[in-house]
């Protein structure tokens, strides 16, 4: 019987590679059994789609500003440089 | 210097191009370091939100993505005398940005990938403190449900599932957000991060593992 561990991990596995037939059997059979680990599917899934829409969020944002005095430091560290 | 350009000043047949990219690059080196001060801080003015926007996005921390646009912009002053007016100067450095990023991900990986020998040794990994010694879950109080599609157009959740991306090790960031990002395919964030792909879904696994975590600390 597989641990939740190795179970979580050949959920991620299988979104990467495809799982050997002894690997989907054991998942399947554990999934079939462990509530928190059909969670953990489930979970996962929604951790993909929120990735997923926090990136196109980024993507149509404007954009974003560095501040007043960190452009400041930039240029005053870029000044205390020794000539080449 | 100047001995360069006057040898190639004297070959006879420069086409116009070449000429106009000669006299450019001679007034360039006669400027003083005054005007190259000068330059640069109308270059800090005018390109550092397009960069900083950049790196925050490949990147997904401010943090880092300020240090990156302050490099880019010290190398670029130390190369200054490569940069031969061939491109527009936002796009020179926005090569330079890019190199920048890839390089913070190949180091970081590479320290990473230490430490985390260092922890597969210590036995106590990241994620891995939601399961107790026989591998299986440790039982933990109710939480609220947040595996729902509804919460995609909730500002305030995807706020705090920013901010839970944001705590990541740097590399465990990368693998989670570079599919979406740049389309990337496994293969290629495998080469990125210098990792085996069984690297890969182990660290998936580890950052899920912990945004769960926080998303159930904080949500």
């Amino acid at each position: 019987m597989l641990s939740c561990l190795k179970a979580t991990e050949l959920v991620e596995k299988s979104n990467i590679v495809s799982l050997s037939m002894m690997e989907r059997f054991q998942l399947r059979i554990h999934l079939r059994m462990c509530d928190a680990c059909k969670k953990y599917l489930k979970q996962s899934k929604a951790l993909d789609m929120f990735t997923q829409q926090l990136i196109s969020n980024a993507k149509g944002q404007p954009t974003l500003e560095l501040s007043h005095e960190v452009k400041q430091e930039i240029i005053k560290k870029l000044t205390e440089q020794k000539a080449p | 210097m100047w001995d360069k350009v006057n040898s190639q000043f004297c070959i006879p047949c420069i086409d116009l191009v070449k000429y106009r990219f000669i006299i450019r690059f001679a007034s360039m080196q006669s400027e003083t370091l005054e005007s190259k001060k000068t330059i640069f801080s109308d270059w800090v003015t005018n390109h550092s939100d397009e960069l900083y926007s950049w790196a925050f996005y490949k990147t997904s921390s401010h943090e880092i993505a300020q240090d990156l646009v302050q490099d880019t912009f010290l190398s670029a002053y130390k190369a200054f005398d490569n940069f031969e007016g061939r491109s527009k100067p936002g796009v020179w450095l926005f090569s330079i940005l890019n190199n920048k990023i890839i390089e913070f991900y190949r180091t970081r990986s590479k320290r990473n990938k230490r430490i985390e020998d260092q922890k597969e040794i210590n036995g106590a990994s990241f994620g891995g403190s939601q399961f107790a010694q026989n591998g299986h879950w440790i039982p933990v109080e109710q939480v609220a449900a947040w595996d729902d599609e509804n919460l995609l157009d909730n500002s305030e959740f995807l706020k705090i599932f920013s901010g839970c991306i944001e705590d990541l090790p740097d590399n465990w960031r990368f693998a989670v957000t570079s599919r979406y990002q740049m389309d990337m395919s496994s293969d290629s964030i495998c080469q990125e991060l210098d990792i085996t792909p069984s690297n890969y879904w182990q660290i998936i696994h580890r950052a899920k593992l912990s945004l769960k975590k926080c998303i159930e600390s904080k949500w």
